[in-house]
């Protein structure tokens, strides 16, 4: 009951979210709500785990929060430099 | 429609959850309202982190099972390593790119003679992308 109202609070912020992401003023504004995504799908996975009784999910959503870090560094680094390494 | 039955719930396991949801509901609501990069990024960093790791500390308490609590835990961990520095490095590339506070009350900036500094010495070893792409 509770599991079910918490994944669709989730869904509901991640909804908000995808504006803030199609009509951010700034690329820095689009690259805030895709990290605010990223972690946002990873408690996502965790809750769905919980409510399907699936440990498997926690391993993938370990994997998908490191992703998520790599994807905004990358990102914030493209932002301020033009390219991501050297 | 069935009215909520009490004894399904488990307390350990809704109340982190139930605070989590609603951190991270507010952080949505703050990332929609704010009228700023920065602010929002206040809003964004802290609330979310605090908010999903409530929610995986709930989700131990439902499996409680120790292969769960190590994976878990290792999630928890990285979210505390990982969302500080993810924030830090949008707000110092945005700054960087010269994206203003648009707040006329925010007196103190602090990275104002920093800032330059920086700009310089990349502009110095010509890491800078608008200057590498007229020379190549």
């Amino acid at each position: 009951m509770i599991l079910t109202l918490a994944i669709g609070i989730l869904t509901l912020s991640i909804i908000l979210v995808v504006y803030r992401v199609l009509r951010g003023p700034s690329w820095g504004d689009r690259i805030m709500a895709f990290d605010f995504l990223s972690v946002n799908i990873v408690a996502l996975i965790v809750l769905v785990s919980v409510k399907y009784r699936l440990e498997v999910l926690l391993d993938a959503a370990l994997v998908l929060s490191l992703l998520g870090f790599l994807g905004t560094i990358s990102l914030a680094r493209h932002l301020l430099f033009g390219r991501v390494m050297k | 429609m069935n009215a909520i039955s009490w004894n399904d719930v488990v307390w350990a396991r809704d109340i982190p959850i139930l605070l989590g949801s609603f951190f991270v509901l507010t952080a949505a609501i703050g990332v929609l309202r704010f009228p700023d990069l920065y602010t929002r990024l206040h809003a964004s960093s802290k609330l979310v982190t605090l908010g999903s790791v409530g929610m995986m500390v709930g989700a131990y308490f439902a499996f409680a099972e120790v292969d769960v609590l190590a994976r878990i835990t290792a999630i928890i961990f990285f979210q505390f390593l990982t969302n500080p520095v993810s924030g830090y490095m949008i707000a110092r590339s945005a700054y960087l790119r010269g994206l203003p506070p648009v707040l006329e009350s925010s007196e103190r900036d602090e990275w104002q003679a920093l800032g330059s500094v920086h700009l310089a010495h990349h502009n110095s070893q010509e890491t800078l992308h608008v200057q590498k792409s007229g020379s190549d």
